[in-house]
């Protein structure tokens, strides 16, 4: 029968989360500045393409405000809406994380981006690889798993231009 | 200061017309594109030494950039298209961004170079924070100036009126705010004295002829400190045009001359 059909499967189990994916990759960034003695280290942060972000919680605030008067401020005979059982409930959408961020190495003076990573909380995560570095244009790839995610990091860290640009900091470090 | 771009079409034997070029316009810093088969070498001794070569470590393949050696500037930071300098100018810190856009005819469209637009603005702003006086976008846009990649806020986020950006630097979208830059050219582009543009093409339905695809763009608080720009038809004797568009001997681009005061 229809109505005994179960199509949820087991609600308490996710394969496809991709949580480990960050501290994969800040490891990957913390392991170079060791490699190279401290002269070239990698970090993951965050992009902020915008100048500053308004505060968009206190937007949604005002906004909840004037309908709520608008509401009360309503003719008498407009239709009256009963209360549905969501309606004090937070939107969990803020749950499902979704971040963009940087992949760069750097020295006392200079920084190269190697790549961006689009996070979200499940895989695919789709990564933006520089220019040069797998391709003349840029590359857009999209991960599935932890173990595709390692085997794209490998091979944008042992490209000939991540591996030369890693030179020339460490040689122009022993200049100085 | 006086600076130049030049979009060399990766010709060879350009280092006399090019050291003309810089000592005739009394150039400080010059950026290059397409400059693959440019001996460097050659062309400092044609400069007699008096300029360097901003040194690379690998990672911007498509912009150069030579500044006369009693100049201040440091390399920050190189992106494949793209990179950044620091320019320290008596206790004044600006920033040199020089850039070459993928074109159309590479396999390029408004979307790729969009992508590295806002890669641009990103490090531009983080550079930014370091107490910087100002910073100057220069180069092979590859767009026009009224193109949705020069004008969009999310991307160049340029203006071509001075009283817009004097009257709001700083713009609100989609909850997100972006500082404007200022585009000077419709100021310098006119028939009086022919400056038209950079670029030529004639081809296609949709044509413009000229396209002034060499474009700076700067800062609101150096919107009134540009007093010069200029696409060069002429360096010393040679002239740079041939049957009434570029020629292509020595570059499919005319160079952009810009004196900025600071």
């Amino acid at each position: 029968m229809d109505d005994k059909l179960d199509l949820w499967g087991n609600v308490n189990c996710n394969k496809n989360i991709a949580s480990t994916a960050l501290s994969l990759i800040r490891g990957q960034a913390n392991l170079l500045k060791e490699k190279t003695d401290g002269k070239v280290t990698a970090s993951l942060s965050l992009v902020h393409y915008q100048y500053k972000n308004l505060n968009s919680e206190v937007l949604k605030k005002a906004l909840i405000a004037a309908s709520e008067i608008s509401s009360t401020l309503c003719a008498p005979n407009v239709e009256k809406i009963e209360k549905d059982e969501t309606q004090n409930l937070e939107n969990a959408d803020s749950l499902f994380e979704k971040n963009k961020y940087k992949f760069e190495i750097y020295s006392r003076k200079y920084k190269f981006r190697l790549f961006t990573l689009n996070y979200q909380s499940v895989f695919p995560l789709r990564i933006e690889i520089e220019d040069g570095i797998l391709g003349e244009k840029f590359t857009i790839e999209y991960v599935e798993s932890i173990s595709a995610l390692k085997q794209i990091l490998g091979l944008i860290f042992e490209s000939d231009k991540v591996r030369f640009i890693i030179k020339r900091m460490i040689d122009l470090d022993k200049d100085e | 200061m006086n600076l130049l771009y030049w979009n060399l079409k990766s010709n060879n034997n350009l280092e006399l017309i090019i050291a003309d070029c810089i000592q005739e316009n009394s150039i400080d810093i010059a950026i290059f594109s397409e400059y693959e088969n440019i001996n460097f070498d050659i062309l400092k001794r044609k400069l007699s030494d008096s300029f360097c070569l901003l040194e690379s470590f690998g990672g911007c393949k498509k912009v150069k950039i030579l500044y006369r050696n009693t100049i201040s500037l440091t390399l920050i930071r190189e992106q494949h298209r793209y990179l950044l300098a620091k320019l320290n100018l008596e206790n004044k810190k600006y920033i040199i961004v020089g850039v070459h856009l993928p074109s159309n005819t590479c396999g390029s469209n408004s979307s790729d170079r969009k992508h590295i637009i806002r890669n641009i603005i990103n490090d531009i702003s983080d550079a930014e924070k370091d107490n910087i006086e100002s910073s100057i976008v220069i180069g092979d846009m590859n767009a026009s100036p009224f193109d949705a990649e020069m004008i969009e806020k999310d991307s160049f986020n340029s203006v071509l009126f001075k009283n817009i950006i004097n009257s709001q630097e700083v713009v609100t979208y989609l909850e997100c705010k972006y500082r404007r830059f200022y585009n000077p050219i419709i100021e310098y582009i006119n028939e009086t004295n022919e400056n038209y543009g950079s670029f030529y093409y004639s081809s296609g339905n949709y044509c413009l002829y000229w396209y002034c695809f060499d474009q700076i763009l700067v800062r609101k608080n150096l919107a009134n400190q540009i007093h010069t720009f200029k696409y060069l038809k002429k360096i010393k004797q040679q002239d740079l045009i041939k049957k009434k568009k570029p020629n292509k001997k020595i570059s499919d681009h005319l160079p952009l001359l810009v004196n900025i005061n600071i």
